[in-house]
C-alpha cells in the first residue's frame, strides 16, 4: 500500500507504480489488483523534507510474489514522492471472493 | 413558715454578731492561725458556715418580712401581664372585640377562634407568580428537569405534581458486536476504527467496548497499524479531536467560537436585507 504526497501528478504516480510492477514481474510474480483510494486525510501531519503533509494519496497494489520481495521494496524508502509505504501479508487467501477488504493475494504492497 | 423564718432571722442576727466578733479575733490571731489546734479549726469552719449563710440571706434579701407581700405583688403583676398579652393578641387579630372578655378569657379564648386559621390557609395556598412568565426567555415548564435535544418524554414526565425524574444522559454510544469487529476492523477502514479511540486519541479499553478479547486485539492492532501509516493519530491531546474525513491541520475556524449550524437560515434572513 502506497501513501503518496498529495500534489504528485498522475504521470509520476503511474511511473512509480509501473516500477514496482516491473519488479514484481522480474521476480516471476503476478500483479492481481490495483486500487486507488484517492486523497485521504491523515491522522497527523507527516513531516518530510519539504514540509508537513496533512493529506495523502492512497494506493493499493495486490500481488503474488516470493517472500523475499519485501527486501527489494526497500528502495521505496528513498522515494521522495512517497509519504509511507507498507507491505501486508495475506495468509488466508480467498480467491474470487469480493470481500469487504476486497483484495486477495499472497503479498500486498501498499 | 413565717414563724420559722422569724426565728431563723433572730438566730442569724445573733450568730452574725458572734461571727463578727470571732472574725475580729481571728484577724488578731491571724499570725497564730497556722498552729491552730483541731478545736479552733472546727470553730472556724462553723463560723465560716454561719457567715456564708448570713451572706446568702443578705443577698436574697428580706424574704421573711415582706414575703407574702412581694408574693402578692408578683402575682398581681403576673395577672396584669397575662391580661395585657391576651388583650394585645385580641386587638391584633380581632380589633379589640375581646377587650371586654379580659377577665373571663380563659374559657372563651382558644387558638381556633382567633382568625389565624384563615390567614395561614391563605398563606399556604397562595404563592407569588408572574402571569407573564411564559413569555420570558428563561421560562421552563419543568425547571427541575432538563430535556436535552433529541430526548423523548411522555405525559407522565410533564406532571408537575410529581418530582422530576432525572434521566441519565446517554450519549449515542457506539456499540458493536465482536463478529462485526472481526469482519470490519482493518487499518484502511479508518471510519470504523475511529469509533474505538477517545477524544484524546487513546484506544478505548475492552470493558468499555464490550467486545471479545480476540476482537479487541485485532482492533488495537489495526489502529496501531493505521497510526504508523499516518491514517490515524497517535494522540490528539492538546489538539482537536480526530474525526474521519477531517484534516488535522490547524485551521483558523478551529479557534473560532462555536456557532450554530444555521447557515441556510442566516442566508435566508440576509438575502432580504442585502436585496
Amino acid at each position: 500500500m502506497l501513501l503518496l504526497k498529495p500534489h504528485v501528478k498522475k504521470e509520476a504516480l503511474m511511473d512509480l507504480v509501473a516500477r514496482v510492477g516491473k519488479h514484481v514481474y522480474r521476480r516471476n510474480g503476478v500483479l492481481t489488483d490495483m486500487k486507488s483510494f484517492g486523497t485521504v486525510q491523515l491522522g497527523y501531519g507527516i513531516k518530510k523534507l519539504d514540509g508537513r503533509y496533512y493529506q495523502g494519496q492512497l494506493m493499493q497494489m495486490t500481488m503474488m510474489t516470493p517472500p523475499s520481495f519485501n527486501n527489494e521494496l526497500h528502495y521505496l524508502n528513498r522515494e521522495d514522492r512517497l509519504l509511507r509505504w507498507l507491505l501486508v501479508k495475506h495468509r488466508d487467501i480467498k480467491y474470487g471472493l469480493e470481500f469487504l477488504s476486497e483484495d486477495d493475494g499472497k503479498v500486498k504492497s501498499r | 413558715m413565717k414563724l420559722i423564718r422569724g426565728v431563723l432571722r433572730s438566730v442569724n442576727v445573733g450568730l452574725s454578731y458572734q461571727s463578727q466578733h470571732l472574725q475580729i479575733i481571728r484577724t488578731f490571731s491571724a499570725n497564730t492561725a497556722q498552729v491552730d489546734d483541731e478545736g479552733q479549726n472546727d470553730r472556724q469552719s462553723m463560723n465560716s458556715f454561719e457567715s456564708s449563710d448570713d451572706f446568702e440571706r443578705r443577698i436574697f434579701g428580706d424574704i421573711p418580712g415582706s414575703g407574702s407581700k412581694s408574693n402578692s405583688f408578683y402575682q398581681k403583676l403576673d395577672r396584669i401581664e397575662k391580661a395585657h398579652d391576651r388583650s394585645g393578641l385580641g386587638s391584633k387579630f380581632n380589633f379589640g372585640k375581646r377587650s371586654e372578655f379580659l377577665d373571663g378569657l380563659d374559657e372563651s379564648f382558644n387558638t381556633l377562634s382567633d382568625g389565624m386559621d384563615g390567614k395561614l390557609k391563605k398563606a399556604a395556598t397562595y404563592f407569588e407568580y408572574d402571569p407573564e412568565e411564559i413569555a420570558k426567555d428563561d421560562y421552563a415548564f419543568r425547571p427541575d428537569v432538563t430535556f436535552r435535544p433529541g430526548t423523548t418524554y411522555d405525559t407522565k414526565d410533564l406532571d408537575l405534581k410529581k418530582p422530576g425524574v432525572r434521566k441519565p444522559f446517554r450519549r449515542n454510544e457506539f456499540e458493536v458486536t465482536s463478529e462485526e469487529v472481526l469482519k470490519k476492523a482493518d487499518f484502511r477502514n479508518v471510519r470504523f476504527l475511529a469509533n474505538f479511540i477517545t477524544e484524546a486519541g487513546i484506544i478505548i479499553k475492552r470493558n468499555k467496548t464490550k467486545i471479545s478479547a480476540k476482537a479487541q486485539r485485532k482492533v488495537a492492532r489495526e489502529i496501531k497499524t493505521a497510526r504508523a501509516f499516518g491514517l490515524m493519530p497517535f494522540t490528539t491531546m492538546g489538539t482537536k479531536q480526530f474525526i474521519f474525513g477531517k484534516t488535522m491541520e490547524d485551521l483558523d475556524e478551529d479557534y473560532e467560537y462555536d456557532t450554530y449550524d444555521t447557515r441556510s437560515f442566516v442566508d435566508d434572513s440576509r438575502d432580504p436585507l442585502g436585496g
